[in-house]
């Protein structure tokens, strides 16, 4: 029976994959350039193409959850519906943690790295989307900043790559600098996956024992504002240190109620 | 000049980047051993500028790996 499972749910997963790719150049070709005869003013027209990648990733998540490839529940999620000019950071052990971060956040947008502004299937999409580019650091920070005065929420997940399975998070410095440098607030969300699956170094077809249970919980906004003082070098590293702690203890503390 | 320059820039990692000051030599590679970021390059070039009151240009510091090799360029900028 495990076995069947199992093979049913390569299928399954190939087939989701297959779908993201596709409908990644159908989206690009057919319905986001729509959007340029829609809309004339540019920003309105990308934050219109972000909802529709809001509304496409949300039945992404329903369609894996049908083939029994994973399952997502939640806690508290109705703040990231209301959410306006934050940075949503989170800890990222799995490849499917953005995907199911803007699937719940209406007008999410995020730093995506350099390989999929390449990727065949990912970059149509990403050149309507006024989604962000992590190439040039400076002109980064003024753009994220831009986005979270227009009310956009920010993605980042602090540790800059998946969590190596079995290690303890180790953020870089990214989130905390952009947090003071646009003084905006963190909006913290919590991922847990299980069984481990899609992990840094996980190739797809590695299928995980069972279904793969992702648990999202939304928790309490964090203030920066104690960090804003006149040395911002220091004030990056001491808040990038305390995130750290608070995401490290709050994980040790979920995973064994659960 | 040129230990000058080292001794102040030392003081500056220390002071502004958290890092100890025995860990700093000329050979020290910036990102590699002091893990200091894009963004910490930006502002360590905007600290310099107000110390030394050169026009330290991005480009310039782009090349840039270890401490002697800051301490090089101020020092080249210097006689320019």
């Amino acid at each position: 029976m495990a076995q069947i499972s199992k093979v049913w749910r390569f299928f399954a997963t190939a087939f989701c994959f297959a779908v993201f790719g596709i409908c990644g150049i159908l989206m690009a070709l057919l319905w986001l350039p729509l959007y340029r005869i829609k809309y004339r003013d540019d920003e309105t027209r990308k934050k219109a193409c972000r909802y529709a990648v809001h509304l496409t990733f949300k039945y992404f998540i329903w369609l894996m959850y049908c083939v029994g490839v994973t399952k997502v529940t939640t806690n508290n999620i109705e703040e990231l519906s209301k959410l306006k000019g934050k940075i949503v950071i989170a800890n990222h052990p799995s490849l499917i943690d953005v995907v199911v971060l803007i699937s719940l956040i209406p007008n999410a947008n995020c730093v995506v790295k350099q390989s999929l502004w390449k990727n065949i299937f990912t970059r149509g999409i990403l050149r309507n989307t006024g989604y962000l580019n992590n190439a040039e650091p400076q002109d980064l920070i003024t753009d994220c900043g831009d986005s979270l005065r227009q009310g956009s929420n920010l993605i980042i997940f602090p540790e800059g790559t998946r969590t190596k399975p079995g290690s303890p998070l180790s953020f870089q410095r990214g989130a905390a600098n952009l947090a003071l440098r646009t003084g905006a607030n963190f909006q913290r969300v919590l991922i847990q996956v299980s069984p481990p699956a899609l992990t840094k170094g996980w190739p797809w077809y590695r299928i995980p024992p069972k279904q793969i249970h992702l648990h999202l919980s939304v928790l309490e906004e964090f203030d920066v504002s104690p960090y804003l003082q006149e040395n911002i070098s220091l004030s990056v590293r001491k808040l990038t240190r305390d995130i750290q702690k608070e995401f490290t203890n709050d994980l040790a503390r979920f995973d064994s109620a659960h | 000049m040129k230990n000058q320059l080292y001794q102040q820039l030392k003081e500056l990692l220390v002071n502004y980047f958290e890092l100890p000051e025995s860990m700093i030599t000329q050979e020290t590679d910036l990102y590699e051993e002091l893990e200091l970021d894009s963004i910490d390059a930006i502002d360590l070039l905007v600290k310099l500028r107000e110390l030394t009151d050169l026009d330290i240009e991005p480009e310039a510091f782009k090349k840039i790996r270890t401490v002697g090799d800051v301490v090089n360029e101020l020092q080249h900028m210097q006689g320019a």
